[in-house]
């Protein structure tokens, strides 16, 4: 059985003793890929040739001590996030086949650092959709049960790490797109603070709320991926020359005196019972180390759902008029006209969620419509952001259920956009703030399936959140469940 | 909700976002959207007409890099992308667009 050593934390560590090579890190990831993933679907496409040759020039470093913070860590990364010369589709038809000319900034910073990227995993298209069941390539499904989601849009990303094929995972988040699948996944996942992490380089779904980050099986990991990639980049005018500190300094498992808010009217309402008592479950156990617990009201929160629909689609389908068939991505055959070739293109290029909510945005946008929905939504966002910011003038944290259920089946809601829309109802708040978010495993269902819990910092305050996560995970370590696929019995890294 | 009225401004929505939808598509998405705007309209119900309506500010305010020439994608890269280009000139082609 792989305990927790088959985290980045640990592999970099053995790396760095010579107990383990990076080719075999890389060797026992490609293998988990081989056997498990045609179960789930995780991967569109798999870096072998690539990553043996990295981790190969690794293992021959003089002084394996200076290769990095993550050397020899197997790295799977969202398909939405540009990695040259390797195919980049974020889930759609118009992209398959495209193989960017450049690295986004995030993967470049990891690479510095010695991990290896083994493979691009599934997302839903342009990263729109909450369950993976949006991707032009196929579902994935939860490595906890097959017949479930594995939570969107970075789905891939999340049961690559749930079922062992990668120790972690880069996924993005514009409306919990990191937070949710590592809810119903039983992993951590962070939303840095909005300019937190470069963006240069992940496609751009909706640019004031996108967000780059982990996917792990440990607080640390999370922190590590994180410390690595985070900071000021040249190609994104939006991050944050802030000082990125050592969040591993900040795992202290110490949070006696820290506060945390419960917005209990928002969280009584339309949860799961089992969601609940996971919930207070995690509240008795935050409690039991110190941390002082009150209700704090959000009045506005009921909002948050159509603001944040309103407007990310409204800057969606601004962002994704560039897929004219033109530069690059899909072109329809045999348009007569220019306007037909947009037209074309984009109508067999797009799939059908990403083209609703295109029109919805275009919508929102348009004369006669654009004071009484986008501007409206604006006014509401900034609301709703001076309210949570406001909270957390006196609390250190917010804290949430990550979704109102567990992982939900796969097609049960894909035919009613509006059902799955609300799922986001406790992930939409902090994306819209720009506040850092992380999920973390708050317990199991009794069939099973992962809960995830949510706490919510000021900005720029991840050490706060991590802090919390940790101690959290360090009375319950739920890691150490794993997932019905995982059978690593021959593995070479165990 | 969607009626013929809801129909046409899909289309018209379409038409302004360059989507060529089916006549089944127009359906699906008038029906889908209808609901979802009926949801948004709570929004209408918001009034604080001293709330500015532009985004939040940024937390940290955004500063320009400096202006200094960098190496940028070769010209022929990016044309490998392309659907469709010259064979003889460095340009996209796309269909006739005059006369």
């Amino acid at each position: 059985m792989p305990g927790p050593c088959w985290t980045a934390t640990a592999i970099q560590a053995s790396f760095v003793r010579g107990d383990l090579s990076a080719t075999d890190a890389c060797e026992t990831a490609l293998a988990r890929i081989n056997t498990i993933d045609q179960r789930i679907g995780a991967f569109l496409s798999v870096n072998a040739d690539g990553a043996r040759q990295r981790a190969g020039h690794l293992d021959r470093a003089a002084d394996r001590g200076a290769c990095g913070r993550l050397a020899g860590v197997p790295l799977a990364v969202k398909d939405n996030i540009c990695t040259e010369g390797l195919p980049t589709t974020a889930g759609s038809r118009m992209l398959q086949g495209y193989r960017p000319p450049y690295t986004a900034t995030a993967v470049a910073r990891l690479e510095a650092a010695g991990a290896v990227v083994i493979g691009k995993t599934n997302c839903d298209e342009f990263a729109m959709g909450s369950s993976n069941e949006h991707s032009a390539f196929g579902l994935v499904r939860n490595p906890w049960a097959l017949d479930r989601t594995p939570g969107g849009s970075s789905g891939g990303s999340a049961a690559a790490v749930a079922a062992g094929m990668a120790p972690v995972a880069l996924g993005s988040d514009t409306g919990g797109s990191v937070r949710q699948p590592a809810g119903f996944c039983g992993l951590v996942g962070m939303r840095p603070t909005y300019g937190r992490v470069s963006r240069y380089g992940l496609v751009s779904f909706a640019s004031s709320f996108d967000q780059i980050g982990p996917l792990a099986t440990t607080v640390a990991d999370a922190a590590l991926v994180l410390q690595v990639m985070a900071g000021q980049d040249d190609l994104d005018a939006t991050t944050a020359r802030e000082p990125v500190p050592d969040w591993g300094a900040a795992l202290t498992g110490d949070i006696r005196g820290c506060r945390i808010g419960v917005p209990t009217a928002l969280v009584d309402d339309g949860v799961d019972a089992e969601v609940s008592s996971t919930f207070a479950d995690v509240v008795a156990v935050l409690r039991d180390r110190g941390a002082i617990v009150t209700n704090v009201a959000l009045p506005h929160s009921g909002a948050a759902i159509p603001v944040y629909y309103v407007i990310a689609t409204a800057e969606a389908s601004s962002n994704l008029a560039r897929y004219d068939g033109v530069r690059y991505g899909y072109r329809a055959e045999r348009a007569g006209s220019l306007r037909e070739l947009y037209e074309r293109s984009r109508d067999e290029g797009f799939g059908a969620e990403v083209k609703r909510r295109i029109i919805l945005g275009t919508f929102v946008l348009s004369a006669g419509y654009y004071d009484a929905f986008y501007l409206k939504a604006q006014q509401v966002r900034r609301v709703i952001t001076a309210e949570l910011e406001s909270v957390l003038t006196r609390c250190d944290a917010v804290m949430l259920p990550t979704s109102p259920t567990a992982a939900f089946l796969l097609g049960e809601r894909v035919d009613d956009p509006l059902q799955m829309y609300l799922a986001d109802v406790f992930t939409v708040g902090s994306s819209l703030a720009g506040l850092p978010a992380i999920s973390i495993a708050g317990g199991f269902t009794g069939s099973g399936l992962p809960i995830g819990v949510q706490l919510i910092g000021r900005r720029f305050d991840e050490a706060g959140l991590f802090r919390v996560a940790d101690a959290y995970e360090r009375d319950t370590r739920w890691f150490e469940r794993r997932t019905p696929v995982c059978d690593y019995r021959n593995d070479r890294v165990t | 909700m969607p009626d013929r009225r809801d129909e046409f401004a899909i289309r018209h929505v379409a038409s302004l976002a360059r989507l060529q939808l089916t006549k089944d598509e127009e359906v699906l998405y008038a029906k889908q959207l209808g609901d979802i705007l009926a949801y948004a309209r709570h929004l209408l119900q918001f009034d604080a007409p001293s709330v500015a309506s532009t985004p939040p500010d940024p937390a940290v305010p955004m500063r320009l890099r400096e202006d200094r020439v960098r190496p940028s994608v070769a010209r022929e890269v990016v044309l490998g992308s392309a659907p469709d280009r010259t064979d003889d000139e460095n340009l996209f082609r796309v269909p006739r667009v005059i006369g």
